[in-house]
């Protein structure tokens, strides 16, 4: 029994998501265009349709850079985390329309390609009239591009999930560059400061909110050092669709933090990695009330990691706990086999 | 002017055979490499596609050794 990859996992919430989504991008191009015919009097339709796209994009990546520290100050903010890829795809569609325009705009209608026209053109990186800003935002689609089009499970699946996180978290240098490519490229047009207080607002509001969330990170990471050193916190109790698993390496271990039982308030912590040939199994689901591998569909059980009767399999366990709604794990692993109290959830947690 | 010709050209050459790759690969070779794979919708394999031209000397690389790098089934 394997689970087939799907094209998109829509469900309900993600559809209205994704329509707020694209009624959300519509507004906003139509918002800055009509704005911009009064702001930028002398702009041509082409120019602010373009800048509007660029607006669009950027405030959208500003939202999706500021989920993370979110989630990790509130639950509050988790179904943005859930439904961020769609949000990250949609980055990239509207930035590489921008980028198209740019390019027919800018470098078109020459006897060269647009593309090689844009490449060849002359450079000074010493002076801003001269920088080619259009590098920086090049540089940061091919980035958005690799990560929108990796977005699938089955990427995840298949680059492991360490190598996708670190593929992922090029975002970092992907938003530096557009900020770099928002500055130059404004300062060589605009001389009103206005624009780049916004830019250093949006920087600002980001950078804080990072620090602010790793505080309190932080925080509760020396809090949990005091209590237990045994225990590492894994995630909000949130994180964890029920039926579903959230998958963490600690030292050697890959551990698999299922959420399990009926309204999904049962934690079981066992070794991600499958008995049969070594599949991802935190990436599975329950199935049946066991943990299924998405590969073969080789079934545990959540509380012993044992296949039920009549197969033999059996995986390493972990001890979970809850605390102040956080999923903890102690990464020292029982005997293949050993049956683990789940951790439960308690009723004031079940809706976070 | 010389050079910008050459990396485009370049980068044209390396999108030329990842299309080609991919067309295979997400057609036939995909099972091979993640046999989760087996019996999934024509719209996963598009979707998946873009990435497969992008990254298909990865991809081809897990076709050479039989599986996927993290381990999967011989
Ligand atoms: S069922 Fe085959 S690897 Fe898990």
């Amino acid at each position: 029994m394997s689970v087939a990859y799907k094209a998109v996992n829509w469900n309900r919430h993600k559809l209205v998501y994704d329509a707020l989504l694209l009624v959300g991008i519509i507004f906003s191009i139509g918002a800055f265009y009509t704005a911009g015919r009064v702001v930028f009097s002398g702009a041509t339709d082409e120019t602010l349709i373009m800048r509007a796209l660029a607006f669009t994009a950027f405030l959208l990546l500003h939202i999706i850079l500021c989920v993370g520290p979110l989630c990790r100050m509130s639950p509050r903010f988790l179904p943005l985390l859930y439904n961020r890829r769609h949000m990250g795809v949609a980055v990239f569609l509207v930035g590489l329309v921008h980028a198209v325009f740019a390019l027919l705009q800018y470098s078109a209608g020459g006897v060269l390609n647009p593309l090689v026209a844009l490449l060849a053109r002359g450079t000074d990186i010493t002076s801003i009239a001269q920088f080619p800003f259009e590098f920086l935002g090049l540089a940061a689609i091919m980035i958005l591009f690799l990560m929108a089009a990796t977005s699938h499970d089955f990427w995840l699946a298949n680059l492991t999930p360490r190598l996708w996180k670190r593929l992922h978290m090029l975002v970092y240098v992907a938003y530096a560059l557009i900020v770099a490519h928002v500055a130059i490229g404004f300062l060589q047009d605009e001389r009103r400061p206005v624009y780049l207080f916004l830019l250093l607002a949006g920087v600002g509001v980001i950078a804080g909110l990072h620090v602010a969330a790793g505080f309190m990170q932080w925080r509760r990471d020396a809090r949990s050092r005091r209590d237990d050193k045994s225990f590492v916190d894994v995630c909000p109790v949130s994180e964890i669709i029920p039926d579903r698993a959230r998958v963490v390496f600690v030292g050697e271990e890959s551990i698999a933090i299922f959420r399990h039982g009926v309204g999904g308030k049962l934690f079981s912590a066992i070794s991600s990695v499958c008995a049969h040939q070594g599949g991802p199994l935190g990436e599975g689901k329950i199935i049946d009330g066991c943990a299924t591998c998405p590969w073969h569909g080789y079934q545990y059980r959540p509380e012993d990691a044992q296949s039920p009767p009549p197969y033999t399999e059996r995986l390493k366990t972990y001890d979970v706990r809850i605390e102040e709604g956080i999923v903890r794990v102690n990464p020292k692993p029982h005997a293949p086999g050993t049956r683990v109290e789940p951790a439960q959830l308690a009723s004031l947690e079940t809706n976070v | 002017m010389e050079a910008a010709l050459w990396i485009v050209r370049g980068a044209a050459v390396y999108a030329i055979i990842g299309v080609f790759f991919s067309v295979w690969f997400v057609t036939r070779g995909i099972g091979r490499v993640d046999p989760a794979t087996t019996g999934s919708t024509w719209g996963f394999r598009a979707m998946i596609t873009p990435a497969c031209c992008a990254l298909w000397p990865l991809a081809f690389f897990w076709l050479l050794r039989g599986r996927s790098w993290k381990g999967s089934e011989s």
